[in-house]
């Protein structure tokens, strides 16, 4: 293989999985970032998003992009319902939430256990094949991922020009400084809360067709989620972006050399090296650069 | 000795293991264990007195049902409730009835080494069965060891148990590699891409067909090791596009792996497949939308579609009484099949006292399976197995290309004599890999 | 990004009770004070008693459960390796099995090499627990020398023992054979000895009930010890780093090295219960240094208690029995009830158990919980 075909063979992996790498964190950014919560019960907010996509699909005849919605709006409810009830009094109890989250992602999963068994049936993948300059890859993935960019633009979009997303930033900055300017940060909390299991839920309906509909389906995204969030810093987009932007770099060229097995570990030591070097991760050190 | 009695009149810590492990000095432990002896004796005979004589054989069944491998382990919980309802309804054992105590370690090898402790020191199991990844297995084995409990292993498997209380009625390469690689490398073409799972299953299966493709004068291109909570397989197909072999032979486990089909598929790769794992254990002819594995082929000794009368029986008797079943798979017939060889050696022995079994399954008994007629070897207490093959259809149906009968275990054979080499107090307790 | 977590309240008043016998009150002075529950002779009465029951417990169950005892028991030693570094000194760590992991399989690989020839494990049981505490000395040092904290601390932590288990499950062929002792890659490594102490034909081994009390005491001592550290004067600087890192660093504590420190004995208490549940199972595997596992020590010291000893036992043993119960009798509902549990407590004892019962007895009787005169 020529070096020019290796590299845009890299290329396109890199594509693709850039796109995984900003589903499976987005939500989690929007929602550690707004307000430190590490949501262990990511996984299956995923999980909760692909299943009811799956369901929709194959109960309800949905055709995939509505299926999709649906399964946002699944998580988004999920989400909701769960920030009410037991998230809310956790807010200043960072690692309470850490612990009641993964109470609830070991009920979650059962629950789809003992409802939908040990496998549900899955979707087929749409599109096909894409040839590209001598590389082959799956049109889905670069719709997976254009759908990603996308939905970082829809992020934006509300952060900059809605009055949620104005109140929203005031309360990541300083949330006693929002309150007593008379900001409802508990509805900014909840409405971030359900934007954030919206957007995962999402991200699970755009992997739906690509994976096994299993109860254990997230566990294979959060760590990814989780270093690509923490790598990233408060900063929902750039640092989400910027961070998966370089995992999935990284990771992927350890892959193309080495294999699988080291692009798994190079992914966890540069996320361990970026720490070290930028011990406030990505987005802080940006900060202080501009 | 008769009976359940045998730990019982052991007298002190019964199943104690002061000889198997190593042949340390053990005062501390042989002062405490004198001074509870009795106690702990006692105990134990009190509750061997409602499982001896004319009570109830129990059978320990270790299987999971949740977790990640539930896929694998449902079908088999079922085989064995089917196995023992059988019994039962026919008479029981030896004028006795059978009870079924089956435990779900949630996919954990940690569960599964204090279930399969509970089962052995607590429930006093007259024989156990199961444990799916060799992982867990491996887990239990010293425990299995240590108490000299009577133990049938279902799964297809790497290959090289060599061990006095073990029996093995799953496939192993021998059976299951070789036939595979010499037929396809017969009808597709000498050079070989293998994708596996990255661990002992995949590692040891590798280095199985790797030895059989050069054997038979051919060539492996390259070998993939893919981690089990991988399911992204874009570079992987990249690779396999660009080297261009002439088909795939895959080890993959796993509801992440299972992506591998469908991600080849929809990037166009279309190459004709071979598996050991695929459609008969793991069943995606069933779970993914065709035609993604399409032109897979696989080899195995039983699978749901295996066309005899026996076969169409049990599966018609399985999902009479299961009829949500998703599958009938190998793990599920070989449960099944341990507990006819086990039952048919209690009927030989005339009791069900774990040592006299274990002398009568080393006669190498026979039995009606519903996979055909299948014999134990005495010597690696692993199964002679018929080996079907099979090719999935675009439409995901299976037809059977070619059948070879009775294969033995005979790699193992060359390493391993437990008949003759190792006893019941002075066990072989090991596992051989290739190399050795 | 540092944690606003309500700082766990554990009053600071330190007069000491009349004693009734003043020896004895100053044997069991080094033991007592602010940041352990129990100071009295009270305490310590019933802490006999319970230290009874607990050697007594064989004489009246059967083999099986004094060995899932033990295994309980064993855990506590990954919940203590956690109490220390994070309940008080504040630094969050999610990979504490990294240590649990590394000391077992330093153990079984030093013991099967070693145990024919020098007939015991002795070297195999320092081997896992020093190893496990120079590793944790190096990362501590790239960690903390670079000013890592918080949350940043964890992610790293927990990547720590995800390379781990990776790494490990990826040594099944036979070229990972370290002398005699194969790394068995995902299937994990058998054949590791019991604890075997001494040497030739006089060596003893633990197994069963003898290893249930060599367990026992090496906790109560473990136990003891770590008592005395958190009442002395360095368990005030370790304290004072989690409650305010900048105020201690003013007062010209180098709470780089604090951490370093804490962070190492941190590793060979973790090393050490490796090395135990190593040598009870006979078997180890790498699935122990996984996401499923490095979670578990922060869910029992949360449930139990951050900021106590007693806390990290108490929670540690109590989850544990109840996780084992629970599988045993309805393993389609266990982890459901677990993971209601642990909403339960989160919610409704937001400090952890014994806190929590510590400060609700106390508000409501008006009496010292588990005695003494610190309330």
């Amino acid at each position: 293989m020529t070096i020019g075909a290796t590299v845009l063979d890299w290329l396109s992996i890199v594509f693709a999985n850039l796109g995984v790498l900003i589903l499976a964190a987005l939500g989690l950014a929007i929602i550690f970032g707004m307000m430190g919560i590490i949501n262990l019960a990511h996984g299956e907010f995923i999980m909760v998003g692909a299943y009811a996509t799956a369901i929709s699909y194959h109960e309800l005849s949905a055709p995939l992009p509505a299926a999709i919605l649906i399964g946002g709006v699944a998580s988004g409810v999920l989400g909701l319902a769960l920030e009410r009830l037991i998230i809310r009094h956790l807010y200043e109890r960072l690692i309470d939430s850490m612990v009641a989250t993964w109470g609830i992602s070991l009920i979650l999963i059962q629950a789809a256990l003992l409802v939908f068994g040990a496998r549900y049936p899955g979707m087929p993948t749409p599109f096909g094949p894409l040839q590209i300059a001598g590389v082959s890859t799956s049109m889905y993935s670069v719709v997976m991922t254009m759908t990603a960019l996308a939905l970082l633009g829809v992020v934006y979009l509300v952060f900059q020009y809605t009055d949620y997303g104005l109140k929203a930033r005031a309360t990541m900055q300083n949330d006693d400084m929002a309150r007593s300017l008379g900001v409802d940060t508990d509805h900014i909390y909840m409405g971030t809360f359900f934007f954030g299991s919206f957007i995962t839920g999402i991200a699970g309906g755009l992997f739906a067709p690509t994976v096994s509909i299993v109860p254990t389906l997230g566990t294979g995204f959060i760590i990814e989620a989780f270093v690509t969030v923490i790598v990233g810093g408060t900063n929902v987009i750039v640092g989400t972006f910027v961070s998966a932007l370089s995992l999935s770099a990284i990771r992927s060229l350890g892959a193309q050399l080495f294999g699988t097995l080291v692009g798994r570990v190079v992914l966890l030591v540069t996320a361990i090296v970026i720490i070290r070097l930028l011990p406030q991760g990505i987005t802080t050190y940006l900060e202080e650069r501009s | 000795m008769t009976g359940d009695n045998q730990r019982c009149a052991e007298g002190s810590t019964s199943n104690s293991r002061s000889d198997t492990s190593s042949s340390r000095r053990s005062v501390l432990k042989g002062a405490t264990a004198g001074g509870l002896a009795l106690t702990t004796g006692l105990a134990g005979c009190i509750n061997q007195l409602g499982g001896g004589g004319g009570g109830s054989i129990k059978v320990g069944s270790l299987v999971d049902q949740s977790g990640a491998l539930a896929v694998y382990g449902n079908p088999m919980a079922k085989a064995t409730q089917l196995a023992v309802d059988q019994i039962n309804a026919n008479g029981g054992l030896l004028d006795r009835d059978v009870e079924l105590v089956q435990k779900d370690p949630q996919s954990s090898n940690d569960k599964y080494q204090s279930m399969a402790r509970q089962l052995i020191l607590e429930e006093n199991v007259d024989v156990l069965l199961g444990g799916i990844s060799s992982a867990s297995r491996e887990a239990i084995r010293p425990i299995i060891d240590e108490n000299k409990q009577l133990y049938f292993y279902p799964a297809l498997y790497e290959g090289g148990v060599c061990d006095e209380y073990t029996y093995l009625t799953g496939p192993v390469p021998t059976q299951q590699v070789r036939p595979l690689v010499e037929y396809m490398l017969g009808e597709y073409g000498n050079n070989v891409y293998v994708m596996a799972a990255d661990y002992n299953f995949g590692q040891i299966s590798t280095l199985w067909t790797q030895r059989y493709v050069e054997e038979m004068g051919g060539t492996v291109v390259n070998k993939e090791f893919i981690p089990l909570s991988v399911s992204d397989f874009s570079s992987s197909i990249n690779r396999i596009e660009n080297q261009d072999p002439d088909w795939i032979m895959s080890f993959l486990v796993g509801a992440n792996h299972v992506q591998f089909f469908k991600q080849a598929n929809s990037q166009g790769l279309q190459k004709p497949m071979g598996s050991t794992v695929q459609a008969g254990a793991s069943y995606e002819h069933k779970t993914l939308s065709p035609p993604a594995l399409q032109d897979m082929h696989v080899s195995f000794n039983y699978l749901e579609e295996l066309d005899s009368e026996r076969n169409q029986e049990f599966v018609s008797n399985f999902r009479d009484k299961f009829p949500d079943t998703e599958y009938i798979n190998q793990h599920a017939q070989s449960q099944y099949l341990s507990i006819q060889f086990w039952q048919a050696a209690v009927k030989q022995a005339g009791t069900a006292d774990q040592q006299e079994v274990n002398s009568q399954l080393e006669n190498g008994p026979e039995v009606n399976a519903p996979e055909g007629d299948v014999t134990l070897d005495p010597e690696t207490h692993h199964t002679n197995h018929d080996m079907h093959i099979f090719r999935v259809g675009e439409d995901h149906s299976l037809s059977e290309v070619k059948t070879i009968k009775g294969i033995q275990p005979t790699w193992l054979q060359e390493r391993c004599s437990l008949k003759s080499e190792s006893t019941w107090d002075d066990p072989t307790t090991k596992q051989v890999t290739p190399g050795e | 990004m540092s944690g606003n977590e309500r700082d766990p309240v554990i009053d600071e008043t330190a007069d000491q009770p009349s004693p009734a016998d003043g020896r004895l009150q100053s044997l069991v002075d080094p033991f007592e004070g602010p940041h352990t529950v129990g100071n009295s002779p009270k305490f310590w009465a019933g802490f006999a008693a319970i230290l009874l029951l607990v050697l007594a417990y064989p004489l009246f169950t059967n083999e099986y459960r004094v060995l899932v005892t033990t295994g309980f028991f064993i855990w506590i030693f990954l919940a203590l390796s956690l109490s220390v570094i994070w309940g008080f000194t504040g630094i969050f760590s999610f990979g504490q099995t990294s240590f649990f992991g590394l000391g077992g399989y330093i153990f079984g690989v030093v013991g099967i090499n070693l145990i024919d020839v020098t007939g015991g494990t002795n070297l195999a049981l320092l081997a896992g627990i020093f190893l496990p505490a120079a590793f944790a000395a190096i990362l501590g040092y790239f960690m903390f020398y670079g000013r890592v904290s918080g949350v940043y601390v964890a992610i790293i932590t927990l990547a720590t023992t995800l390379i781990l288990e990776l790494l490990f499950s990826r040594t099944a062929g036979q070229q990972y054979t370290i002398g005699e002792a194969a790394l068995g890659g995902y299937n994990g490594m058998t054949g590791i000895p019991s604890i075997t102490l001494g040497f030739g034909s006089t060596a003893v081994a633990f197994e069963g009930v003898s290893m249930y009390y060599l367990v026992v005491v090496v906790l109560v001592v473990l136990y003891l010890c770590l008592r005395y550290l958190v009442n002395s004067d360095y368990g005030h600087v370790m304290v004072a780093t989690r409650e305010d890192e900048d105020r201690t660093e003013m007062f010209g504590y180098d709470i780089r090295f604090v951490k370093l420190q804490v962070f190492t004995l941190s590793g060979a208490i973790g090393g050490l219960g490796g090395v135990l549940y190593a040598a009870q199972g006979n078997f180890i595997s790498p699935p122990i240094m996984g996401l499923a596992f490095a979670a578990l020590p922060v869910i029992w010291i949360t449930v139990g208690g951050r900021a106590t000893l007693l806390g990290a036992i108490i929670g540690t043993f109590g989850l544990r029995y109840l996780d084992d119960y629970l599988a045993g009798v309805s393993s389609e509902f266990s982890t459901i009830v677990m993971g209601l549990i642990l909403l339960a407590v989160v919610l409704f004892f937001p400090l952890g158990i014994i806190p929590t019962v510590k400060n609700s007895w106390e508000n409501s009787f008006d009496i010292p919980f588990l005695g003494g005169d610190n309330s």
